[in-house]
């Protein structure tokens, strides 16, 4: 599998979260959660583990979860959730311990349902300027505006060394200092 | 006097330094109440000043003394012309400059206490990177996080609050307490399964690695300034502790 079938598997898009939810409150996103396994299969022995230790805690603690029990006779254990916006989740815990299964199902717990997808950005904003966009001319002398073209002055080269003639100049406006200076102490 | 130099005059040596982005017509008016300042009559001071070469300032020096970047700050980059030493002499703008800048506070206060600035934005530092926000946007912290969905948080590290008017800076954070911005988690969940592939051809060898990182997404609920600015409070240090 190349590169670009996984991320075609995995699909992308940038990050969101359904009908703008925290922005006045937070509402859990997690409707319905079912826990298929088999009574008697050792497969299914750590979904009963589970079942029989941290089951009534995890609707202790989510009383906006409802949680279905289905036993089903000779076949694997899974974990089936459903969204409020319509979306659902399996994961298949054939032969997983009690630790997993708790992992995963805090995992579909805290998900919005939105399916996993490659984040093409790790932020959203809807203002995505407020003192307004940069542009060339942002902080430029206002005078350029009424600058008119050709203009000379704006079209010569940058210079970048000093001119024989100009160090000359600056050494002999530093000897005219320096006689100055000593005449006036 | 250029608009940089106006803005450079605003540092003041607070726990946050702030430096003012005042609106157009208010910038005018400290840029006309600077060219007001200097008629109180101060002596002037016999300076040694580093002047360009060509004495009267034309279009072109001023374009260039606009422009970012090492040309326009006159840093030591080699080969580039050095100024000649000249004598000349130099009115004292300190005064001004001060008065400049509480003028340019005063402005920024005014909005801070009527709650004009509108919709602000702030850099905030979140699990080792920084993120530009404002109220209502949505980030993804990768990696480790401990807070749980629905839990409310306050980011505390603020290096910059701005407005449409005025921007404060801090060095590198802004004093705590006078910005709060604060996020609520939205949802935690797992990223798409990353792979780490190593092939050696010719070797028999080959590894490859799966990898799901934690994603914990926050919208942004609030940012907003809680203090005027500029004033150092009496007691500092003692924000979120109990005694």
């Amino acid at each position: 599998m190349t590169t670009k079938t996984w991320r075609l598997f995995w699909g992308s898009g940038p990050a969101r979260v359904p009908l703008q939810n925290g922005v006045g409150r937070y509402v859990q996103q997690l409707q319905r959660i079912t826990f298929k396994f088999c009574k008697t299969h050792g497969g299914s022995l750590g979904m009963r583990e589970y079942i029989e230790k941290d089951l009534v805690e995890f609707a202790r603690h989510n009383p906006g979860v409802v949680v279905y029990l289905k036993p089903r006779r000779h076949r694997s254990p899974c974990l089936k959730a459903e969204y409020l916006n319509g979306e659902d989740d399996y994961i298949s815990t054939q032969k997983h311990t009690c630790e997993d299964i708790k992992k995963w199902v805090e995992y579909l717990r805290c998900r919005s349902g939105y399916p996993v997808e490659h984040l093409i950005n790790y932020h959203h904003t809807d203002h995505p300027s407020i003192q307004g966009p940069w542009t060339p001319w942002l902080h430029r002398d206002h005078k350029l505006n009424v600058v008119q073209y050709p203009n000379e002055e704006l079209s010569t080269a940058h210079k970048v060394k000093k001119t024989a003639t100009e160090e000359l100049m600056e050494l002999y406006e530093k000897q005219k200092m320096l006689t100055e200076m000593e005449k006036t102490s | 006097m250029s608009v940089a130099g106006v803005l450079s005059g605003c540092l003041r040596p607070t726990f946050s330094v702030w430096r003012a982005n005042i609106g157009r017509e208010r910038l005018a008016s400290c840029v006309a109440s600077m060219t007001r300042l200097p008629e109180v009559t101060q002596p002037p001071l016999l300076l040694l000043k580093h002047a360009t070469l060509s004495q009267q300032p034309n279009l072109l020096t001023q374009i260039r003394g606009l422009r970012s970047g090492p040309m326009g700050w006159g840093g030591g980059r080699a080969g580039v012309r050095t100024a000649a030493v000249t004598q000349e002499v130099v009115e004292d703008s300190e005064e001004a400059e001060k008065q400049l800048s509480k003028e340019v506070i005063h402005c920024v206060n005014q909005q801070v206490q009527t709650g004009e600035y509108g919709r602000l934005f702030a850099v905030v530092f979140l699990q080792g990177k920084q993120h530009l926000v404002t109220t209502g946007d949505l980030v993804v912290n990768q990696g480790f996080f401990p807070p749980n969905i629905g839990d409310e948080l306050r980011l505390e590290k603020v290096l910059m609050v701005g407005s449409r008017d005025f921007s404060l800076y801090g060095r590198p954070l802004l004093r705590p307490g006078l910005v709060h911005v604060e996020a609520r988690v939205v949802e935690k969940t797992l990223s798409h399964c990353r792979i780490y592939f190593r092939y050696q051809r010719r070797k028999n060898s080959r590894k490859s690695k799966f990898n799901r990182e934690t994603h914990t997404v926050l919208r942004i609920t609030r940012v907003e300034v809680m203090r005027p600015v500029g004033e150092v409070p009496e007691v500092e240090g003692i924000e979120g502790k109990i005694f």
